[in-house]
């Protein structure tokens, strides 16, 4: 068993919606997956499963050997510490620097009294410094985060993941609001990290050419299920255009405003972006 | 065809919208007369006494150089319960807006409950809540304090909450995915963009305060307010003007001094 990651049979419903109708997935150490698909075909909802941002109706998620569906307060807190999510609107804390946010990094693995006092180890901040460096933004480390550009935003994001240690890195939509030469840059890191780290790196992608530049491994989505998964030699143009099809109408039809407010209320994470994305 | 179009005249609000109107008029003209006829206004005793306006504001044209110091001693005391309330109340508020702003709370039927008895405190007003906390623990500023804190606690969670749900899930998702816990993601992922806005909120409230804890006076808490009272008992009309002026000099100084607080601060949060 060399997986990090094993999916079985994810469920997930909001409502009327099914977003996951059994997902069936296994994820090996070192590789990069990027996971395609239309609006509401469920690629966030997946992704958001795996850390439990979501509680998935049924099936399983076992990382690292725990069954993160059954995790619940410490338990689900220390797991999650060795998952590294990132996100596509950077989600930094606005007013304070960029240092501060890298180290954020470590909070899951920080008694509280620590954390409080904001006493983190030197030997953790000389880390944070080498991530803020190998994407090129250690002279910007006392900047405040909501001053830097979108690109400089996701690298930030990236070295609060990674800060982390991860063994799972999670990635839901990077570079959808990225300019294209940001959005290289972005990917081409992510991809490197993965390699050099032996990590487990999992992208959500909404353009299908970056996905074949740069995944190892793609997976299309499509309607809560796998429609393709394989090599990007192996997505022909044919299917890549068949994951797309029709997949409005399914959103338009399926999902109301009431339901979509409903949702953000009762799970407490807007399904909007995918919806509006 | 063209005809026929311009022969029907167009009506610039729909039928229903344009008899609703006068409908709602007549409404209102009823509401107010059967008002007007329930408190059984004196007109006739309003007009005959109309004639000694004159001679009572007369009266009211002088100051008691005298009574300065103690009025301003006694403002001090208002002041001091405004401010004590404030301090206190902001505590207790930053505390109970985290629990129940609807990003940030950690259950929601406890959000719930604390919004429902928000609502109640500020549906009561402030005055009643004072003269419970007397009818429970007896006169002095001990109960003005405290009975302050209810409107202050309830402007000040309301206020709360709306900054906390402005700033939506983003970070907070972001924290939690790193595996933080509840408090460290308060600490850490919301406080920081919300302090400007928290303390733009409380020096607000520091104008109401300073008002209502003279009010308070009616109800026999010491201050400023309630040697108006004693003042406005004895028709001591030179008294009653100066400590007017030392309210009124009070009040605009502190709306002006909040005044340019809260602009520092919202400068602050555009740059």
């Amino acid at each position: 068993m060399t997986q990090v990651l094993s999916v079985c049979d994810l469920r997930k419903r909001y409502g009327k919606f099914e977003a996951l109708r059994g997902v069936d997935l296994d994820f090996e150490p070192g590789k990069f997956t990027v996971i395609i698909g239309p609006s509401g075909a469920g690629k966030s909802t997946f992704i958001r499963c795996i850390n439990r941002m979501v509680d998935p109706d049924g099936g399983e998620i076992v990382f690292d050997s725990a069954h993160m569906e059954q995790l619940r307060g410490a338990a689900l807190r220390q797991r999650r510490a060795m998952i590294g999510m990132i996100f596509q609107h950077y989600n930094l804390v606005a007013r304070t620097n960029v240092l501060r946010n890298v180290l954020h990094g470590r909070l899951g693995y920080m008694p509280l009294w620590k954390s409080l006092l904001g006493a983190y180890p030197e030997s953790e901040k000389r880390r944070a410094l080498d991530l803020l460096d190998e994407v090129g933004l250690s002279d910007q480390m006392y900047k405040r985060a909501d001053t830097l550009s979108g690109g400089q935003m996701q690298r930030v994001g990236i070295c609060r993941a990674l800060m982390q240690a991860p063994k799972l890195l999670l990635a839901d939509e990077p570079i959808a609001s990225l300019d294209p030469k940001s959005a290289e840059v972005v990917m081409e890191h992510l991809k490197q990290t993965t390699k050099q780290r032996g990590l487990c790196c999992i992208v959500n992608l909404h353009q299908v050419e970056f996905a074949r530049k740069y995944a190892d491994r793609i997976i299309g989505l499509k309607a809560g299920r796998v429609v393709f998964e394989g090599s990007p030699a192996t997505l022909s143009d044919a299917v890549a255009r068949d994951i797309y099809e029709n997949a409005e109408s399914r959103l338009e039809n399926q999902l109301t405003g009431a339901d979509i407010a409903r949702i953000e209320d009762e799970e407490r994470v807007a399904l909007c972006e995918t919806v509006a994305a | 065809m063209k005809m026929k179009e311009t022969a029907k005249k167009i009506q610039l609000t729909p039928l229903s919208t344009a008899l609703k109107t006068p409908l709602i008029a007549a409404l209102l003209v009823t509401v107010f007369v059967v008002s007007v006829m329930a408190l059984h206004l004196d007109i006739a005793k309003f007009q005959s006494r109309l004639a000694n306006i004159g001679k009572t504001l007369s009266h009211f044209v002088a100051f008691d150089i005298p009574t300065l110091p103690k009025a301003l001693l006694e403002m001090l005391s208002s002041i001091s319960l405004g401010i004590g309330a404030l301090a206190i109340g902001s505590v207790i508020s930053l505390a109970l807006s985290f629990l129940a702003a609807a990003n940030t709370t950690p259950n929601r039927f406890l959000a719930a409950s604390i919004k429902g008895g928000i609502a109640l405190i500020r549906a009561v007003p402030a005055l009643v809540w004072v003269l419970m906390v007397i009818a429970s623990i007896g006169f002095g500023n001990t109960s003005g304090l405290v009975g302050l804190l209810f409107p202050t606690c309830g402007y000040l969670i309301k206020s709360f909450i709306a900054s906390i749900e402005d700033k939506g899930m983003g970070t907070i998702e972001a924290l939690q995915a790193t595996g933080a816990g509840w408090f460290e993601i308060m600490l850490f992922g919301v406080l920081p963009g919300l302090l400007t806005s928290l303390l733009s909120w409380t020096s607000m409230r520091l104008e109401h305060n300073i008002a209502e804890s003279i009010s308070l006076g009616m109800v026999g808490v010491s201050g400023v307010g309630s040697m108006l009272m004693r003042a406005l008992g004895n028709y001591h009309y030179a008294e009653i003007t100066t400590i007017t002026v030392v309210i009124f000099v009070t009040m605009l100084t502190v709306e002006l001094a909040v005044g340019q607080v809260r602009k520092k601060l919202n400068g602050d949060t555009t740059k």
